[in-house]
């Protein structure tokens, strides 16, 4: 074994964290000086340089640190539990939206152009219903009653020429509705609820027999006597 | 037509509470967490940055992405690994773009005078020597310095930052190995 490949082993022993040299390297560096100041060289160079790493990275740690770092948390809202929840709900509400819209289409075939035109032709005052739908011929004729008396008001004669069944939105009720609408993606059992499909009705079917006749008598009628 | 099944109210503010109960949940186990691994975020930063106001920034913006996250960490017990990952980069990014801001400020300044540099003996145990060293240390691939650092750290043994890396025991004594040859090259 040369002095070269001596220094090579002690540099590689030193940077694997081994300063006990093999006997034979050892061996070597006892019997050559030039060696022997080498080891020592390195040895110094690998010693400042663990504890110059140890210093650099084992500082005192601040002890205001955890407590900034908890006040910062308490401004955060709290972690989630799943962090698919919230894809998962606005996914929910968004099939929700998709699926009343797509049943009130099938409701109404063929009638949403008439409703949205005369929603917009029938634009009423702050408090007034809306006709939402072509009005029937006898609008005029539904019983008023006080406490409803404003389901009766203003018809339109451009509507009422239309013979359909008439379904009247009061303002407030179309408002509410929108918001319903709007909530709907952060209420998310709502949105669920909606989704869901109605329990299947529990009613027995009923049986209906036929009826029999065993004897059937026809006879003339008698004629009336004049009086 | 099919019809419309609303949840009770009540049900809904029982979901409420269980929701609130598992965010109480995970604001606990987080601050386990916290108080087992703050000090190491800090002392990760600090073996970027240097510098002990940086590296508590560094370490309270770690934290605080590590909390805001936590839902998408699966298993708690990589906790560790996650903060040190989230740690490393900010401090690095930290860095770089404070020496970016070093290099334009020195751009204009005069070239100084640099002396003959003195023999490792000499320096072992100067400032100098640790600037050197922290100037060799930024050289250095950001795997091999990552696995330095760590095992730098009182307390944690090599095969804790195996499991903190989530490498083998093997990579880390390798890159540790090159690490410290790479190191000693540039120091001799």
């Amino acid at each position: 074994m040369n002095c070269r490949e001596v220094r090579e082993k002690i540099t590689e022993s030193f940077a694997a964290g081994e300063f006990d040299l093999f006997s034979d390297v050892a061996a070597h560096a006892n019997s050559c000086a030039v060696c022997r100041d080498f080891c020592q060289r390195e040895k110094a160079l690998f010693g400042s340089l663990d504890s110059g790493l140890q210093d650099m990275v084992n500082p005192r740690v601040p002890p205001s640190l955890l407590p900034a770092v908890r006040a910062r948390m308490a401004e955060e809202p709290a972690p989630r539990h799943s962090w698919a929840s919230g894809w998962r709900f606005a996914l929910l509400a968004a099939a929700s939206i998709l699926a009343v819209s797509v049943l009130l289409t099938r409701h109404h075939p063929g009638r949403r152009d008439a409703a949205l035109v005369n929603v917009r032709v029938n634009r009423p005052e702050a408090g007034q219903p809306v006709l939402a739908t072509p009005a029937p011929t006898n609008v005029e004729a539904r019983r008023s009653s006080p406490s409803h008396s404003h389901r009766n008001a203003p018809v339109s004669s451009e509507t009422a020429s239309e013979a359909a069944p008439e379904v009247i939105v009061l303002a407030e009720e179309r408002k509410a509705f929108a918001r319903f609408v709007a909530r709907l993606p952060e209420d998310k059992d709502v949105a669920v609820a909606l989704a869901n499909p109605a329990p299947p009705p529990k009613d027995i079917p009923v049986e209906v027999a036929l009826l029999r006749i065993d004897e059937l008598q026809v006879q003339p009628l008698e004629p009336k006597e004049a009086e | 037509m099919q019809e419309l099944v609303l949840n009770p109210p009540g049900r809904v503010l029982e979901r409420d509470a269980a929701r609130e109960a598992e965010q109480c949940a995970a604001r606990r186990e987080f601050e386990l967490c916290l108080t087992e691994c703050g000090s190491l975020a800090f002392r990760v930063a600090q073996g970027v940055l240097r510098n002990a106001a940086d590296a508590e920034d560094v370490a309270q913006e770690a934290l605080l992405r590590a909390y805001r996250k936590f839902d998408r960490l699966r298993d708690a017990n990589r906790f560790r690994a996650w903060l040190v990952r989230i740690t490393f980069r900010l401090a690095l990014d930290r860095w770089r773009s404070a020496r970016r801001r070093e290099q334009r400020e020195t751009a204009w300044a005069m070239p100084e005078h640099r002396p003959v540099p003195p023999s490792a003996e000499a320096i072992a145990v100067s400032r100098e020597f640790q600037e050197r060293l922290e100037r060799a240390l930024e050289e250095l691939p950001d795997k091999f310095r990552m696995v330095l650092l760590l095992s730098a750290i009182q307390g944690y043994t090599l095969e804790e930052v195996s499991g903190m890396l989530g490498i083998p025991m093997g990579t880390v004594k390798s890159r540790l190995f090159f690490a410290r040859k790479r190191l000693a090259e540039k120091l001799r």
